[in-house]
């Protein structure tokens, strides 16, 4: 049982750290290029398309982070927060700053 | 094959009684996972999907840690605490560490023995404490995976709700952490202070959590 919960957790710690993060990290990429080029609304997700626009990111995707099915992204002083679904990930939340964050697309 | 069923029904009963819950759990919180998921605008998961979810094994882990934290001071310390009347409970008068002879460890250890209650020394002395120490270890390798699977799942709750992660130290000194862990506790606790109280006045006749049916208030360590 020891082992078997063991390995268990190296499958989600895996799961959820490495295999994944090129994924994220490529939607966060190409949702910035996208927000830079004024097309960012067909990249987010059903909730955030609502009142969408797009963000104002300054610089790169920089440090990822990602648990389960959920990533968020630092692009410059902002964060970028995405959620996988069935067909890949999509943008929950752009332009978040604060805690409790304000999103200039999505959020809370 | 009969033979074996029968003197191994209590723990293969229970075996299977435990698989039977757990994937019954399984499919429950499936279900309610996705619900949630459907109600905050996401998608659902597969039953695979969930399996290998930290939402699913910290609500396990969670549980088992508080039954093997139960029993281990169940185990432990009714060497010491009495219970006057009931059948958990030491008579008052041997509250404590018994003698070699009581245990029959040792010279007074017989043929039958297992052999590191005969062979003296720390051997000895660890099997002597055998049965607290693993369900110690299992309480602690139940709760560590509680700390990591409950660290997993709340910080994917802090990105849904559009939070930062937190490191492991910060999450085990979360009230998130420590209301898993204490509304598991209070219930363990709850259940063994019932039992020992209870069993001094009511009777479950040929159980042996129980005294005999005719056996006095007064009589403890007895069991029918």
């Amino acid at each position: 049982m020891r082992v078997g919960m063991i390995a268990l957790l190296a499958l989600l710690a895996a799961g959820c750290s490495s295999a994944d993060e090129p994924d994220a990290r490529a939607a966060a990429e190409k949702y910035v290029s996208a927000a830079q080029n004024g097309q960012s609304c067909a990249l987010v997700a059903p909730r955030a398309a609502r009142d969408c626009t797009d963000p104002r990111l300054d610089g790169s995707v920089g440090e990822m982070q990602l648990w389960g099915d959920e990533a968020v992204a630092a692009v410059g002083d902002k964060r970028v927060y995405l959620h996988r679904f069935s067909e890949g990930w999509k943008v929950t939340g752009a332009g978040c700053s604060g805690e409790p964050a304000e999103c200039e697309v999505g959020g809370p | 094959m009969k033979k074996f069923l029968r003197e191994n029904s209590l723990t293969l009963a229970f075996g299977l009684l435990f698989l039977g819950a757990l994937v019954g759990q399984f499919f429950v919180g499936h279900a309610d996972f996705n619900e949630r998921q459907l109600t905050a605008g996401l998608n659902e998961v597969s039953l695979g999907e969930y399996l290998v979810s930290s939402d699913f094994w910290v609500d396990v882990t969670e549980n088992w840690q508080s039954e093997y934290l139960q029993f281990f001071l169940y185990v432990t310390a009714t060497v010491w605490l009495i219970q006057r009347g009931s059948p958990e409970s030491k008579p008052p008068d041997k509250a404590g560490p018994q003698p070699d002879k009581e245990q029959q460890v040792g010279q007074y250890a017989s043929d039958s023995s297992p052999r590191w209650a005969r062979v003296g020394g720390w051997r000895t002395r660890l099997y002597s404490n055998s049965l607290g120490l693993v369900m110690l270890l299992l309480f602690l390798f139940s709760w560590s995976m509680q700390s990591i699977t409950g660290w997993y799942s709340y910080n994917s709750q802090q990105l849904q709700d559009f939070m930062s992660p937190v490191g492991w130290l910060s999450y085990v000194g979360s009230p998130d952490f420590w209301n898993r862990s204490l509304q598991n506790w209070q219930s363990e606790f709850l259940a063994i202070a019932s039992m020992a109280i209870l069993s001094v006045w009511f009777r479950q006749h040929s159980s042996p959590e129980s005294k005999p049916v005719g056996a006095a208030h007064s009589v403890s360590d007895r069991s029918g």
